[in-house]
């Protein structure tokens, strides 16, 4: 590796990281923005025009918030624990490629940190690890509610996470590969994937609300039971994180991932001229957040047991049954 | 904190005080009726969350004691707890006579007003007051944060503690 | 509806020969000795006597002895009994077997009057804390209590002062709970059997208001649970007891806080009964309609909030967008929007304001819309179903044992609507349906609750087109009557009606020596309000019947072997106001 390749990779961490934890920050303006709009209120307006710099004062008072730490907390693990939730939700975005490689002075980039070929692999092990961050603090926090909440999280993790590697099994059997490029191009070829996996999106979606704690999946959370849940003793900054890293890095990785495997990624008439795959990808991606943002404040919660329920009597069986057909289909195409 | 002669401090605290007074967050303690005139003050047509105000459900993560309701004798030593487990730099709007003052109660069972247990910042009068006293209420707070900037509440206690044994305040039978 | 009448009470008189009849001029009670009293009740339940509906103590001063009070309902003869006992040296036989909510009426009792049950099962303070030293509704208790402590205010403290303390120096009551004693209370509640003791509340987000819920937990099952009440007890019976009848008036609004006008028309009622003032046709219809909106708001805050436990905020935000227009349609005729204080005894404060009806009319026009917004929301939501469907089941033998009113007993198939069964305020005028619910779950009682809405629309526009016959200057006050204010208007040009005015803000009304029990439909169940007069212008004995109260009695039955999540939706089923459970 040469020492240019070392310097256009830290490049590409820094804008990666610069890009999505402001856009993290902003999401949380768009989301109340949005909600207002829905409920028939305007939403922040007054903190700068249209409220655009809420996010900054919501950062400044958060950042300069005393440190509480409750008495009978575990301090390790308390701190461990905000580190936990973040650093596998800005992984996720390592493999996550954001459009085609191009050629810029002579030497061709590639718009993703990591171009491995188990992307997929690792973005479903990045996605396992958060869940310790939950479980983690709500140990550490010494309250009850916390406990709950992280417990119920680690439950639907759990039930979740095994859909979610099957339901895009098929794409790997379609794409016959676990790269995310690799996937891409394969749509280029065959069209988008949606076409011919539909379940495996809609069981995606479902698991995409689960991971990232949104409605109907909020039960970790759930204000009206469990205060806030397993964050219930953090506060200030070390709170701010949680929900940047599970409520908008999550359903923007996520969301990434989805347009990535089903929508056929940065693909479409180049009718943006150069810029055309990025304005594409943005595009799509903001769709599918926009829709979860939209979810979010509509429909109502579902219980703990019926998540559960749902995961492992439905969507398992689901998922398994089309992995087969899909299996079995391709085996016969192909061969 | 308050410092009068460095330009570069005196910016950094008007940062500071921006970017807290822009985003008071309150805790929800609604006790009576009151509350409803709060949740009237943050759906629809009033709508809190112009000011950036959201109502959050724990203590950490609330700069801001809305006391909205009537307190009573019972329920006062939680609120002490509730205002102890919120971090620095925080503020308590009293909602209300009977927060502010013991209202239309004057009975065995009610706390005559909220600043006998707690430091009250503003006290919003009215039974209950229109959402809009409580806007005109977090808009005075806002003001008085611009005004007077933040003393850590340690501090202030301190300074408060000096004051009363100077002035010999302290009466009887009270521990602070 | 009646009272035990004498036909059947000679039957009783025949197995039970020790007990006495007295028709007074406003009900008939039973006096019975306190050894048979259990007896007496448990052949009364047996008689078809089996709706509960309250039990207090009136506390008489010389001789120093307390009476009980029990009031039953009759569901198939629709009457009423009233039963009265003196206690044997401050006690009582515990009625908790025949009833299970007389477990809290008899906690009632110990906390304010120190009146001790036999058998109860664990007699412990219901408002105040473990610890407290008084008995506050007796009555040689004064109203702020002994002052004995001091407790300044630390704002003016911190601000510093240059003159003599104010008022905020003056001897104060009681020193507040501590921690320890609150824990105290805890702990007298519930022994722990299970996993993980939960406090869920007192302020917490989702118990409305500040009811305290003790969980014992296995996992997020509920082993067992209790509810702690009074932290918003802020002696409303004895401010009542200290007040004359009309001053009494804006404070039933700061009970149930949403249904401001609807416990207004409650209390209205009754003292009228009380002093037998007969109200103009005018307030009457008007009464109707804000009772009814009242309702409609009412019904609107426990949609909103129960969907907002259940994680629908958006449904409680648009619920909300409807309530702002009824709190202007009041506001704009009271003056005020939520504790109104809207009606008087004899009638109405103020006129219909100018272009009330239309406005009203606009808004039953509208409305309809906005519920079946209200219901492609929810009604048919897989989520919403699979929440509230099952849960929390009512059986009709519960409804009677828990004194259960309101939409809470009609969801489980009793029709006990007291606007039908007993009606008052000129609801016999009215056409409307009561809607009954079958399974009696979550699910029934949010129906009931939706068909309850449609009904008070077509209540209010029955109600405006009857209001549109009467002219504009019908009277719409009683003023002839001596108890009743002349409207302000008047007051300034007639000197008859100032004197009058000033006599009664002075001294009070002048009540005849009797007692009422009158109960009104409110949202929450029955209110009923108990006036004991030995003349004078305060009631010697005010107690108030609460609907929330009895509707919560059955939570921990109902919650047992459920969820947490179980407990938020059950919780906003029932939907308890706490500032009329605590008083």
């Amino acid at each position: 590796m040469s020492t240019l390749d070392l310097i256009i990779g830290l490049l590409k961490i820094l804008i990666i990281l610069a890009i999505f934890m402001g856009l993290g920050a902003y999401l949380t303006w768009l989301e109340r923005k949005l909600a207002g709009h829905i409920q028939g209120r305007i939403g922040p307006k007054l903190v700068g025009p249209f409220g655009i710099l809420q996010p900054l004062a919501d950062g400044i008072k958060l950042l300069t918030k005393e440190s509480i730490i409750p008495s009978g907390a575990d301090r390790v693990l308390y701190y461990i624990s905000i580190a936990m939730a973040l650093a596998p939700a800005l992984m996720l975005f390592s493999v996550i490629p954001l459009g085609p490689e191009f050629t810029i002075f002579g030497k061709t980039v590639k718009p993703v940190i990591a171009d491995v070929n188990i992307a997929l692999l690792l973005i479903f092990a990045f996605g396992s690890l958060a869940v310790y961050g939950t479980i983690f603090s709500g140990w550490a926090s010494n309250s009850k509610y916390a406990f709950l909440g992280s417990l119920r999280k680690a439950s639907v993790i759990v039930s979740y996470e095994v859909v979610l590697g099957l339901s895009v099994l098929g794409i790997v059997l379609l794409a016959g590969s676990m790269n995310a490029s690799k996937i891409v191009k394969a749509q280029e070829e065959l069209g988008w994937f949606i076409l011919y996996q539909p379940v495996a999106f809609i069981l995606y979606l479902f698991c995409m609300l689960a991971e990232s704690g949104r409605v109907p999946f909020d039960i970790q959370e759930a204000e009206a039971e469990l205060v806030t849940g397993y964050n219930v003793e953090y506060g200030g900054i070390r709170f701010g994180i949680f929900p940047l890293a599970e409520w908008y890095l999550n359903v923007v990785a996520l969301s990434s991932l989805a347009v990535l495997l089903f929508f056929g990624g940065w693909l479409g008439p180049s009718i943006f001229g150069p810029i055309s795959p990025a304005v594409w990808f943005v595009l799509k991606v903001s769709v599918l957040v926009f829709f979860v943002l939209w979810l979010h404040w509509t429909l109502p919660r579902l219980q703990a047991r019926d998540i559960t329920h749902l995961g492992w009597k439905l969507m398992l069986p689901l998922a398994l049954l089309n992995f087969v057909i899909t299996a079995v289909i391709s085996f016969v195409i192909f061969s | 904190m308050v410092n009068n002669n460095g330009f570069v401090l005196t910016t950094v605290d008007e940062l500071l005080s921006w970017g807290r007074r822009n985003s008071l967050w309150p805790l929800t303690i609604g006790l009576a009726c009151c509350a409803i005139e709060m949740m009237h003050a943050a759906a629809s047509r009033f709508d809190l969350d112009r000011l950036g105000v959201i109502f959050r459900a724990s203590p950490r993560q609330a700069d801001l004691m809305i006391v909205a309701g009537t307190v009573v004798n019972k329920v006062a030593p939680m609120l002490k707890l509730l205002w102890e487990q919120m971090p620095d730099p925080k503020w308590c709007i009293t909602m209300g006579g009977c927060a502010s003052a013991g209202g239309p109660f004057p009975t065995y069972s009610t706390l005559q007003g909220m600043d006998r247990i707690i430091p009250v910042d503003v006290y919003i009068p009215g039974c209950p007051p229109h959402p809009q006293g409580l806007l005109y209420g977090i808009l005075q707070l806002q003001k008085k944060i611009k005004e007077k900037g933040v003393l850590r509440y340690e501090k202030a206690f301190e300074e408060f503690k000096r004051e009363v044994e100077r002035r010999g305040l302290l009466p009887r039978e009270v521990t602070v | 509806m009646q009272w035990l009448d004498s036909s059947l009470s000679e039957q009783l008189k025949k197995v039970f020969p020790n007990i006495s009849i007295e028709d007074g001029p406003y009900l008939s009670s039973i006096s019975i000795p306190t050894d048979e009293l259990l007896r007496f009740l448990s052949h009364l339940k047996s008689e078809g006597f089996k709706h509960f509906i309250d039990h207090t103590i009136v506390h008489h001063q010389a001789p120093e002895r307390f009476e009980g009070i029990y009031i039953l309902y009759n569901p198939e003869l629709n009457k009423r009994a009233l039963v009265r006992a003196f206690s044997k040296d401050s006690k009582l036989p515990s009625i908790e077997k025949l009833w299970p909510c007389a477990k809290w009426a008899e906690r009632e009792a110990y906390d304010m009057f120190g009146v001790i049950y036999e058998g109860h099962e664990n007699l412990r303070r219901m408002f105040m804390w473990e610890g407290y030293p008084y008995h506050p509704l007796r009555k040689d208790f004064p109203l702020s209590g002994p002052q004995d402590v001091e407790l300044p205010s630390l704002t003016e403290l911190y601000a510093g002062r240059d003159q003599e303390p104010s008022h905020d120096f003056e001897l104060y009551h009681t020193k507040v709970a501590t921690l320890q004693d609150l824990e105290k209370t805890q702990y007298s509640r519930l022994n722990k059997k299970a996993q993980l003791m939960l406090n869920w509340g007192p302020l917490h987000p989702g118990t409305h208001g500040t009811i305290w819920f003790l969980f014992d937990l296995d996992g997020e099952r509920v082993v067992q649970s209790d509810v702690i009440l009074g932290q918003l007890h802020r002696g409303m019976e004895k401010l009542a007891e200290n007040l004359y009848y009309f001053q009494f008036l804006p404070y039933t609004d700061r009970m149930d806080y949403i249904s401001a006008i609807c416990n207004e028309l409650a209390y209205v009622c009754a003292v009228e009964k009380l002093l037998k003032v007969e109200v103009p046709e005018k307030a009457l219809y008007a009464r109707v309609m804000f009772a009814e909106l009242q309702r409609i708001n009412s019904h609107l805050l426990w949609l909103g909030t129960g969907a907002l436990d259940l994680g629908a905020l958006t449904v409680f935000l648009y619920a909300f967008r409807e309530r702002e227009k009824i709190m202007d349609i009041i506001e704009g005729n009271a003056g005020f929007r939520l504790t109104s204080a809207f009606l008087r005894i004899g009638g109405l404060h103020y006129d219909l304001a100018e272009g009330t009806l239309d406005v009203v009319e606009a808004f039953v026009k509208d409305f309809p819309q906005r519920l079946s917004e209200y219901h492609s929301l929810l009604t048919r939501n897989r989520i919403w179903l699979r929440r509230t469907r099952d849960i929390g089941v009512i059986t009709r033998q519960d409804v009677f044992d828990y004194g259960l009113s309101g939409p809470v007993a009609r969801a489980s198939g009793i029709a006990y609507d007291l606007r039908k069964l007993q009606p008052y305020s000129g609801y016999e005028e009215f056409e409307f349906d009561i809607p009954v619910g079958e399974v009696g779950d979550v699910y029934d009682r949010y129906l009931v609750r939706m068909e309850e809405i449609k009904q008070s629309i077509r209540i209010i526009s029955q109600a405006i087109s009857k209001l549109k016959k009467l002219p504009k200057s019908a009277p719409y006050v009683n003023k002839q009557h001596p108890s009743v204010m002349a409207p302000k208007e008047e007051v300034f040009k007639d000197l008859q009606d100032m004197v009058k005015n000033f006599r009664i803000v002075v001294h009070g009304e002048s009540a005849p020596i009797g007692e009422v029990y009158s109960a009104g439909e409110n949202p929450r169940g029955e209110l009923g309000f108990y006036i004991l007069s030995k003349g004078g212008s305060k009631p010697y004995r005010l107690r108030i019947r609460s609907g929330a109260l009895y509707n919560l009695s059955i939570f921990p039955k109902l919650i047992k072997d459920g969820t947490i999540a179980d407990a938020i939706a059950l919780l906003g089923s029932l939907d308890p106001v706490v500032g009329e459970t605590d008083r």
